[in-house]
């Protein structure tokens, strides 16, 4: 909201003063006397001990009181002049329990100019030529305190209010202070007033706009000259025959004409600042009610701010301030910080409830864990006797391999047999597993017993254990026990990284069984291989293209060279020939 | 009556004489303002108050903001009215025999003294314009002499010069009205604080020790 700013004058001086609505109202409720208080004691300690109020304290402590409001400084040469001598005198009343009628006896022949100034003063409040302004200035602020107040406080709810009641919560309280007035006897008329008009209108109007009232008056000197004395006695009541004053006056320029170009551009230059409304308030009073008309006419509305307490312009339906407080921040900027702070919290809060809640789950399940068998697998060894028979059956079908047993139907038997210990003891597999295998085992021993003793092969003892029957194809049906058993078997025999496509293409495969006399049984002979590259390759690179490879890999051995260091001019070294030096 | 300076003793108390007839001219003055604008903003009381107690200073009373000038008293602004301030000297001159009255121990003044005084007075430019005073010194002087009450100090003499010599004061306007009301009372009270103030003056400049010397003699 962009600020306004109003022009105002006042009595016995031609100036213009300005004064920004709302802020100049703030400041003053605001206002700290504290500091001003202690200058003006100060001051009159010091005027007790040398006759006279020192000018620098004075000084002072006046320039600490101009601050507080625009009226204040406009007049603190004339009504606030003694400010400080008020401020005195109040405390002197108060410490020594006095009336200002006995102090004022007291002081009635000044022994110095002290006391001179004490009873110049108090006399002037006596006729009533001036006022305690200091007690004046602190009872004023309470009122603007309790008006804004009244005006602008919410009752319960925060809910910012409509202009119609603050309106008419400030008629309210002005006609409060009228009502009391008239039934005090005080004449309306002589109640604090801001009279309204452009600047030419004020009162001081020839001497504000004197380069402009000189010129018209030497337009009309002949004629004023010629008129003799109108003035009014001050006394005078003059409030019904002010239109007759007026018109006595007019009657001199009544035949005026407008003036010269150059007079009318010289007018225009002096006058074109002039405000259309300036105000002429006859007392602080005055401009304080008038500072709450206006922010009524121009909608701008106070708030009192939740965290601080202090009244502040509202900017939208917020109840935070703006205003830096103690804490070096502004209310808004804290209550924000607090709440994410508290949200923050809260979240914090909520985590610790549900890593609470997660560990107590954990718990209940560790709980259950604890009552129920594991499911985790668990690694154990096998057991001896197990160990043995396993290593019988190995032995008796050793013997056979090449004559009743094929030897890949032996190697993949006997990796079954250490594939199942491992799992076993990595917990993969079951004892009863083992069992089982050893079981079936046994029942193959036996066929390749008979097979060797009717010195044939076992195929059909095989295909009798693991295939009981073939379907229409002659692909072997198996039932659903064995069916178990091999898919048990295969994972661990084909390993957990086999492709289920090629898990699936070896189980189709049927199990071939060789007759003991096509079996040759060789010796175990380990691969061997020239170089290290050969044996990576022979793990790795089945498909590597050797011819590619041996293009690739350095058939002759790196020559390495010791380097030979050559030391360079300056123009090897910055490219410079001979000439361009 | 012995002074430890007789001269300069008896120049004070003349002075002090024509301070307090100046103290009168400009009291009356000063109440007569007030009727012009501050009727209802000054008390007369106030004024009275600060007059007597810083007679024969009259400054004091602009605190109260009246002042003597030729607006508020214009009707004052005349040669007849300005011999009102040696009529006032004169007025209290004649009264300077009353002064036997007071005591430095058993020591009063002595006749010549106090026709010193007078004769200091009236060198000073206090004057009997139209012998409008009816008193005189020797007329006072027999009287504190037989120990008669000396008349009271009325403002009778002032009202019939006004009447008689300064016309616009006698017209009949509430200024004026409220002048001839408050000088009768001005003008006693005035003689009753100015007839203390003389007796304080005349004991600061009496020879205390001497007196008492002469005392134990």
């Amino acid at each position: 909201m962009e600020a306004k700013i109003i022009q105002f004058v006042v009595r016995d001086n031609n100036n213009f003063f300005s004064l920004e609505l709302a802020k100049a109202l703030l400041h003053f409720v605001e206002f700290d006397f504290t500091y001003f208080w202690e200058k003006c004691i100060e001051a009159g300690r010091l005027a007790k001990k040398s006759g006279r109020l020192p000018p620098t304290n004075v000084s002072n402590a006046k320039n600490i009181i101009r601050g507080i409001h625009p009226y204040v400084e406009a007049m603190i040469g004339d009504d606030f002049a003694d400010i400080v001598t008020d401020c005195i005198i109040e405390y002197i009343c108060h410490s020594e329990r006095i009336g200002l009628e006995e102090l004022w006896v007291r002081c009635i022949s000044p022994k110095n100019l002290y006391e001179e100034a004490i009873f110049r003063r108090i006399s002037q409040y006596k006729t009533g030529a001036a006022m305690n302004q200091w007690s004046n200035l602190v009872k004023l602020q309470e009122y603007a305190r309790n008006k804004i107040s009244f005006i602008y406080d919410c009752d319960e709810e925060k809910v910012p209010l409509e202009y119609e009641i603050l309106h008419t919560r400030k008629e309210y309280f002005d006609l409060a202070v009228a009502m009391a007035a008239n039934e005090l006897g005080i004449d309306g008329r002589k109640m604090p007033s801001v009279r309204v008009g452009s600047s030419a209108l004020m009162p001081n109007a020839t001497f504000m706009n004197a380069r402009v009232s000189k010129a018209i008056y030497r337009r009309f000197a002949d004629v004023l000259e010629m008129a003799g004395d109108m003035s009014v006695p001050p006394s005078r009541d003059c409030v019904k025959v002010k239109d007759q004053l007026a018109m006595d006056s007019y009657a001199f320029v009544r035949g005026m004409k407008r003036p010269a170009e150059m007079d009318m551009k010289f007018a225009l230059e002096a006058l074109k600042d002039n405000s259309d409304e300036v105000f002429m308030p006859d007392s602080l009073k005055a401009v304080i009610d008038l500072e709450f008309d206006l922010m009524m006419k121009y909608n701008i509305v106070l708030r009192k701010c939740e965290s601080c307490g202090r009244y502040f312009v509202a900017k939208d339906e917020a109840f935070l301030c703006d205003k830096v407080n103690s804490s070096g921040v502004t209310c808004r900027k804290q209550y924000d910080e607090m709440k994410a702070a508290i949200e923050a919290a809260a979240a914090a809060v909520r985590a610790e409830e549900e890593a609470q809640r997660r560990a107590a789950e954990a718990e209940e399940a560790a709980a259950r864990a604890v009552s129920e068998p594991p499911v985790v697998k668990k690694g154990m060894n096998v057991p001896p006797e197990l160990e043995k028979r396993g290593q019988k059956i190995y032995n008796a079908l050793y013997k056979r391999v090449g004559k009743a047993m094929d030897e890949n139907e032996f190697r993949e038997w006997s990796r079954y047999l250490s594939d199942m210990k491992r799992n076993i003891k990595i917990g993969e597999a079951t004892i009863e597993q083992l069992e089982d295998f050893l079981d079936y085992s046994d029942r193959l021993c036996a066929q390749v017993k008979t097979a060797s003793k009717n010195k044939t092969h076992v195929k059909t003892s095989v295909e009798n254990y693991t295939f009981e029957t073939v379907n229409d194809k002659g692909d072997p049906i198996i039932s659903g026990q064995v069916k178990e058993r091999i898919e048990a078997f295969v994972p661990i025999s084909f390993g957990d990284d086999m492709p289920q496509e090629e898990i699936a293409e070896k189980k189709s495969e049927p199990v071939k069984v060789v007759a003991a006399d096509e079996v040759e049984v060789k010796p175990f002979k380990p691969e061997t291989f020239d170089s290290l590259f050969d044996a990576f390759m022979a793990d790795h690179g089945r498909n590597y293209d050797e011819e590619e490879a041996a293009e690739k890999t350095p058939q002759k051995p790196v020559e390495i060279k010791a380097p030979q260091w050559k030391r360079m001019t300056r123009e090897e070294a910055y490219g410079l020939k001979e000439d361009d030096e | 009556m012995k002074f430890i300076n007789e001269s300069a003793a008896i120049n004070g108390m003349a002075d002090y004489i024509i301070k307090s007839g100046v103290c009168l001219f400009n009291s009356i003055k000063y109440i007569y303002s007030l009727a012009e604008n501050e009727f209802y903003n000054v008390n007369i009381k106030d004024v009275l108050k600060i007059m007597l107690n810083n007679m024969p200073d009259t400054d004091c009373i602009k605190s109260l903001g009246l002042r003597i000038d030729d607006y508020t008293c214009r009707e004052m602004q005349s040669e007849e009215y300005n011999r009102v301030l040696p009529l006032i000297v004169f007025s209290l001159a004649v009264r300077i025999p009353v002064l036997k009255n007071v005591k430095c121990g058993e020591d009063t003044l002595s006749d010549d003294q106090l026709y010193r005084i007078y004769t200091a007075v009236i060198e000073k430019g206090a004057e009997n314009y139209n012998e409008i005073i009816s008193e005189t010194f020797l007329e006072t002087k027999y009287l504190v002499r037989k120990g008669k009450k000396v008349p009271a100090f009325t403002a009778d003499w002032y009202k019939s010069y006004i009447y008689a010599k300064v016309p616009a004061l006698a017209e009949i306007t509430n200024k004026n009205m409220f002048l001839m009301g408050f000088v009768d009372m001005l003008f006693a009270m005035f003689y009753s604080a100015m007839e203390d103030g003389l007796a304080q003056k005349l004991m600061e400049y009496a020879d205390e020790t001497a007196a008492e010397a002469e005392e134990e003699n």
